[in-house]
């Protein structure tokens, strides 16, 4: 099954996640975030960051989710590898997330992300299979 | 850092940045009066910290560049812009503390909606009314934001003045690299216009647009009070860029404001579609154009195919008198942060 796919948007950049639970429905979304950036297969799960997060509802716990990454790659240049979700639901997310900081010379940069945005956001559930989109301002 | 976000410019120069004369050629001298800074958050404060001073990526981009032609040779002469001199322009923000703050705010606004009962057509596009604590809130916050974007630009500048000055063996004071202008957009301000024969306190919000003030208008600087307040529309960077001056038709139909660049044509997807196969560096470079990209991907994501023709788009505004042509200007080297 597919984990995530880019959409065109005049812009700013579009992504599909899919995920057939809501924990690797979040996980495929952190994944999609690194894609944007770098080159995932560089990055190693060397440092831990732990991430508590809650909104009112799904779609707002995915921006929160994805804006947290911007957060820490803005300010300590992160860049998360693998999510490892401990707790979830459609208001609360609890996760120990593995990466590295970026580092030169050994990963490149494709773009860096200013933010996660509500703008079409869409998070559904079609036949057990949760699928959401999230635009990207680059 | 909160010193930063309250008192813009005047932080800039007590830190060594730039002079006075500089500040007297920025929009608000470089500093939005209501900023509070106390209005932004601890988590915006922290990714300002990590990036005071850069340029950012995306369309964010410093180019050194020459005047290839002149329009209107008494404000190209106000300006100090003669043919064939190098100009340099600087586009970059507020940075990840600016998204930070719209980040935050958006909760503050969805919320602010709904209390007042206002219906979104888009949940990224939530609002409030400008008198209410959260729009006034958030305004200080702006305004806070603005004032980074000011000390950023005015830091990239003297940097860029001490490389100059590396280069060709110079003082600083000995290049004449005096800043023409700055000025923000995507910003909103409170504004007196005109409306239907009365004077009117309006908020006036430039997305994707930036300001245009008439000759004449006490905001802008004196040195300009005649020729009109000097408008930057930057193209794509394999082609060329314009300098304009605000009118008072412009004023009148369109609240002083004009656009702030080419505009995208292509979508980043379809830009690296168009991009394929080709290298975009070695195709500037046979133009005499030297460019420095962060990653290839914003080079071929940034081609010139992806922007619509700024020549087009300029004498809409000419044509138009929302703005007047007064130079154009060819990219030489362009780095894209």
């Amino acid at each position: 099954m597919k984990r995530f796919r880019f959409i065109d948007h005049t812009g700013d950049l579009g992504v599909e996640v899919f995920g057939d639970s809501l924990a690797r429905l979040f996980r495929h979304a952190g994944e999609a975030f690194t894609d944007i950036i770098t080159d995932a297969k560089w990055i190693r799960a060397r440092e831990s960051r732990h991430v508590s997060l809650q909104a009112d509802r799904i779609e707002d716990l995915l921006i929160r989710w994805l804006n947290e990454f911007v957060f820490l790659f803005d300010t300590e240049g992160f860049v998360p590898k693998a999510f490892d979700i401990a707790l979830i639901d459609d208001c609360h997310i609890k996760a120990t997330v593995q990466g590295e900081a970026y580092d030169e010379d050994r990963h490149s940069i494709k773009t860096t992300v200013k933010s996660a945005t509500y703008h079409q956001l869409q998070v559904v559930k079609e036949d057990d299979r949760w699928k959401a989109r999230v635009i990207f301002d680059l | 850092m909160k010193h930063v976000l309250a008192a813009g410019v005047d932080w800039t120069l007590q830190h060594g940045y730039g002079s006075a004369e500089d500040q007297t050629h920025i929009e608000a001298n470089g500093c939005i009066m209501n900023a509070d800074p106390d209005k932004i958050s601890e988590r915006a404060l922290e990714r300002g910290r990590a990036q005071l001073g850069t340029l950012g990526s995306g369309n964010h981009f410093l180019e050194v560049g020459f005047v290839e032609e002149l329009y209107d040779f008494e404000a190209a002469s106000s300006m100090g812009l003669k043919k064939d001199r190098a100009t340099v322009l600087i586009h970059t923000g507020s940075r990840g503390l600016g998204h930070q703050v719209c980040d935050d705010y958006l909760s503050v606004m969805l919320n602010a909606s709904k209390r007042y009962g206002i219906e979104l057509p888009d949940r990224q596009l939530c609002c409030a009314p400008v008198d209410s604590k959260e729009g006034k809130d958030y305004l200080g916050a702006m305004a806070a934001a603005a004032n980074f974007a000011f000390v950023n630009r005015q830091m990239i500048m003297h940097w860029t003045r001490e490389t100059f000055g590396q280069v060709f063996q110079k003082r600083i004071e000995d290049l004449q690299l005096e800043l023409v202008y700055d000025v923000c957009h995507n910003i909103a301000k409170i504004e007196t216009h005109e409306i239907e024969g009365k004077d009117k306190e309006l908020c006036v919000h430039r997305k994707g647009a930036t300001r245009a003030f008439p000759p004449g208008h006490p905001d802008i600087p004196e040195k300009y009070r005649s020729i009109g307040q000097p408008v930057l529309v930057p193209g794509d960077m394999g082609r060329y860029s314009f300098v304009l001056v605000g009118t008072a038709a412009g004023y009148a139909e369109t609240f002083g404001s004009a656009c702030h660049g080419a505009g995208r044509m292509l979508s980043r997807h379809q830009a690296k579609k168009a991009a394929k196969g080709r290298a975009v560096a070695r195709e500037l470079e046979d133009r005499g154009i030297i460019v420095k990209g962060a990653s290839k991907r914003t080079l071929v994501e940034e081609i010139s195919d992806a922007y619509k023709d700024v020549d087009n788009v300029v004498n809409v505004l000419h044509q138009a008198g929302i703005s007047k042509k007064v130079v154009k200007l060819s990219p030489l080297v362009v780095i894209k942060g």
